[in-house]
């Protein structure tokens, strides 16, 4: 059966029910727009539970699923990875189209920018051409209005032959009733399983929409030619078992003659359905254009940056002292009396006071309070667009290293957990500009890292020394970016950029974005504290400490000038960053006494100096490892973590003779 | 080469290239240039894209007969920001040199 419109069309639907599909299983629906269109906020929204978000392309680089109940009908959302089109990829990603078969949707809610639909609609059509129901979220459209752009939702409704659903997602507007509409279709299309559909008609001129028929006859079955290539063969599974209709397929295959004629339509309908008001140009835009000007776009910068520092240098030294004088006053004394009857056994008691009692005190006073105001700051910097906007500005730095101006946007996530911005490579085009962007987060320091810099440093040497040590260590980074980038054979690849609007932030996802990092934060920190103060506590009490301070001496003592004391709290930064300076407060305790929890009485500024950036810029953590090993491999991660050690130790020598 | 590429050739005059920077009202307003050449803040319309990079820029929304602005160059010698519709691309320079545009309709005395 065909269906005659006065456009061409697709040849009819085959049977392209879901009879293998349970029918009582809640249906599947993809999230699929372009990057920074709002997804993952949708996801947030309609879940109730908090996502990942940023305002910043390439947030999500993996699915994510969530079984969520709207109207009292469950379904399960997918949220999956911005993309330009249906075929778009990295060298670490597979196609576009690959994802969103893996998650099997029933039916897909295509989010899209209301202000911004010539851009948009392309994608939405090629979802349309899959043959799976369709519903389209017109998100940002308060963006739209500031901008005078409003949409003829009825129209655009009518021309995709699908629901058009106004949505302000930061705000949860129109988000639950775009996913009901999203189960609706999707509870309708598999009620209609095993009879013959028909498809929208097409918009495409009659010879391309020809062509695509004779391929999707290819796929249907009747023709086997052509049948050689990796992507036919997953293809035609999907035909086979029905996670596409033919001429669905035959949309894929064919992208690269539909893409264009995409664009015509779009362009086409935009025109039909944006009704555009003069309006004063919004403030976003011209604070946009002030924000990535050389002059003052360049001074903001090194404002916005050293703002950042000192607010959590600020913040973080006056909770600690709040927290750890609490704590020193109304726990500590109680605690110890406590585990001192609970366990008799002198060695024990101690040994467990050292986890309990000097370790959470630490966590108190150096992890918890930094931490948490450095993701504050992160937070608002990320959600509202600056981050990612003064990528133009640091474009010609990063070209240096042999990346792209994005790359801005995994660094500075680095500055917050170095593990989710090494996955977040995944979303340079080439490995070669992962490898790189890979080392130069690992040398960039984390909230962690930069915890240890602060709190060595703020309270005994100072904000102009604290400063000075980042300062030390992103010259470091860019010297040896650079020589990563001569030594790594290939050339960077030049590409183009999204700059996303300027917002401002939402309370409520700073606090919940904030929250959900800290706790994490917390969760993994937290009991590698207690135990590594503990097996501290005993090597301590049972003497094995000195030998292994010996060991490390020449290191420690030798080379870097540092006292002995400080070479088993740099080992065992490597399980985290922060038990560097925590454990060796703890550490210092023990064997200095009480007075050395004020880490001043037994080093000095310039040692405070080396151990910071040292433990900054050494091997990085564990978790850290791990993921590069995920992502790369051994060899790649060996090489990185041994020059990040090797470039360490050099540079603590260096600084050691000139600050030490 | 570009004629081999599919391209319509330009004559770029006497001077050069830069005889081709956009003067509103003048005698080469029709004519094209590169986006690397064309001023800050003149509407333009884009002409040709190498065929390689169409699907890239294309999902980007630089499409052929599509209106954009040079807005800005970023410091250092870094990309161009060019606002299409509502929204801004940083545009490296040696993606802009390929990209030719001329100027819009209502910019032509």
């Amino acid at each position: 059966m065909t269906v005659v419109t006065k456009n061409a069309t697709w040849e009819s639907a085959e049977r392209v029910g879901r009879q293998a599909v349970a029918v009582d299983r809640p249906p599947v629906i993809a999230l699929v727009g372009r990057p920074n269109v709002g997804k993952s906020t949708f996801f947030a929204d309609v879940s109730g539970q908090f996502a990942e978000t940023s305002n910043a392309p390439g947030t999500t680089v993996s699915s994510h699923r969530r079984e969520v109940t709207v109207n009292g009908r469950r379904a399960v959302l997918v949220d999956l990875p911005g993309t330009l089109s249906m075929t778009d990829q990295s060298e670490s990603i597979a196609p576009f189209w690959q994802l969103l078969l893996e998650a099997k949707p029933d039916a897909i809610l295509a989010v899209i920018d209301a202000g911004d639909l010539a851009r948009h609609l392309p994608l939405v059509l090629a979802c349309r051409d899959l043959g799976l129901p369709l519903v389209v979220g017109a998100n940002l459209a308060d963006e739209a209005a500031t901008h005078g752009i409003e949409l003829d939702l009825g129209r655009l409704s009518q021309l995709l032959v699908a629901p058009v659903v106004r949505c302000i997602g930061r705000r949860g507007e129109g988000t639950k009733q775009a996913v009901a509409a999203a189960i609706d279709r999707a509870t309708a299309f598999r009620a209609s399983s095993g009879t013959r559909r028909t498809v929208p008609a097409t918009p495409y001129p009659p010879l391309i929409v020809a062509r695509v028929n004779t391929l999707a006859r290819s796929f249907a079955g009747a023709d086997t030619a052509d049948t050689a290539a990796a992507t036919d063969t997953i293809l035609r599974a999907a035909v086979a078992t029905h996670l596409l209709p033919p001429v669905g397929a035959a949309s894929i295959a064919a992208s690269a003659t539909l893409e264009p004629e995409r664009w015509d339509v779009a362009e086409r309908w935009a025109h039909q359905v944006e009704r555009r008001h003069s309006v004063r140009e919004p403030a976003a835009d011209r604070l946009a254009r002030i924000v990535t000007s050389p002059w003052p776009g360049l001074p903001l910068f090194a404002v916005v940056t050293v703002a950042a520092l000192l607010l959590t240098a600020t913040l973080g030294t006056w909770l600690a002292s709040l927290m750890g004088g609490a704590w020193s006053s109304y726990v500590s004394p109680p605690l110890t009396s406590v585990v001192q009857t609970l366990i008799p056994v002198h060695a024990l008691s101690a040994a467990a006071l050292w986890a309990l009692d000097s370790g959470l005190l630490a966590m108190l006073s150096v992890g918890i309070p930094f931490v948490l105001v450095f993701y504050i700051v992160l937070a608002v910097l990320e959600d509202s667009g600056y981050l990612a906007t003064a990528a133009v500005l640091t474009d010609r730095v990063f070209n240096a290293i042999g990346l792209p101006g994005r790359a801005v946007i995994p660094v500075f996530a680095a500055t917050g957990c170095n593990v989710p911005a090494i996955y977040a490579t995944r979303v340079f085009d080439t490995r070669r500009e992962r490898l790189l962007a890979s080392f130069l987060i690992v040398l960039t320091p984390c909230s962690a890292r930069s915890a240890v810099v602060v709190a060595a440093l703020a309270p005994f040497a100072g904000p102009i020394a604290t400063l000075a040590a980042f300062g030390v260590i992103l010259g470091v980074t860019v010297v040896a970016g650079t020589a990563a980038n001569a030594l790594v054979p290939g050339r960077q690849s030049p590409t183009v950029l999204e700059l996303p609007p300027l917002r401002m932030p939402i309370f409520r996802q700073v606090a919940a974005k904030s929250w959900f990092r800290f706790r994490s934060f917390v969760r993994t920190a937290a009991p590698l504290m207690l135990a590594g103060s503990f097996v501290l506590g005993l090597a301590y009490e049972s003497g094995a400490i000195a030998p292994i301070e010996r060991l490390l001496s020449p290191v420690t003592v030798g080379l870097l000038g540092l006292p002995a004391v400080t070479g088993v709290a740099l080992v065992l930064g490597f399980m985290r960053k922060e038990l560097a300076l925590q454990l060796l407060l703890v550490l210092a305790v023990g064997e200095l006494g009480a007075s050395a929890a004020n880490l001043g009485t037994f080093m000095t500024n310039g040692q405070l100096f080396v151990y910071a950036v040292i433990t900054a810029l050494s091997i990085p953590c564990i978790a850290s490892v791990a993921s590069l090993v995920d992502e790369f491999g051994w060899r790649p991660t060996l090489a990185i973590a041994g020059s990040v050690l090797g470039l360490a130790l050099v540079v603590g020598t260096v600084l050691a003779h000139v600050v030490g | 080469m570009p004629r081999s590429l599919g391209f319509q050739t330009t004559s770029h005059g006497p001077t050069g290239p830069l005889s081709l920077w956009p003067t509103v009202g003048s005698g080469d307003a029709f004519e094209e240039m590169t986006l690397l050449e064309a001023a800050i803040g003149v509407r333009l319309v884009l002409e040709r894209v190498p065929d390689q990079e169409i699907s890239r820029l294309g999902a980007h929304g630089l499409c052929v007969r599509r209106q954009l602005t040079v807005e800005q160059d970023a410091p250092l010698g870094g990309p161009r920001v060019v606002r299409v519709g509502s929204r801004r691309l940083s545009v490296p320079r040696i993606i802009a040199a390929q990209l030719f545009v001329r100027l819009a309709g209502d910019q032509v005395r």
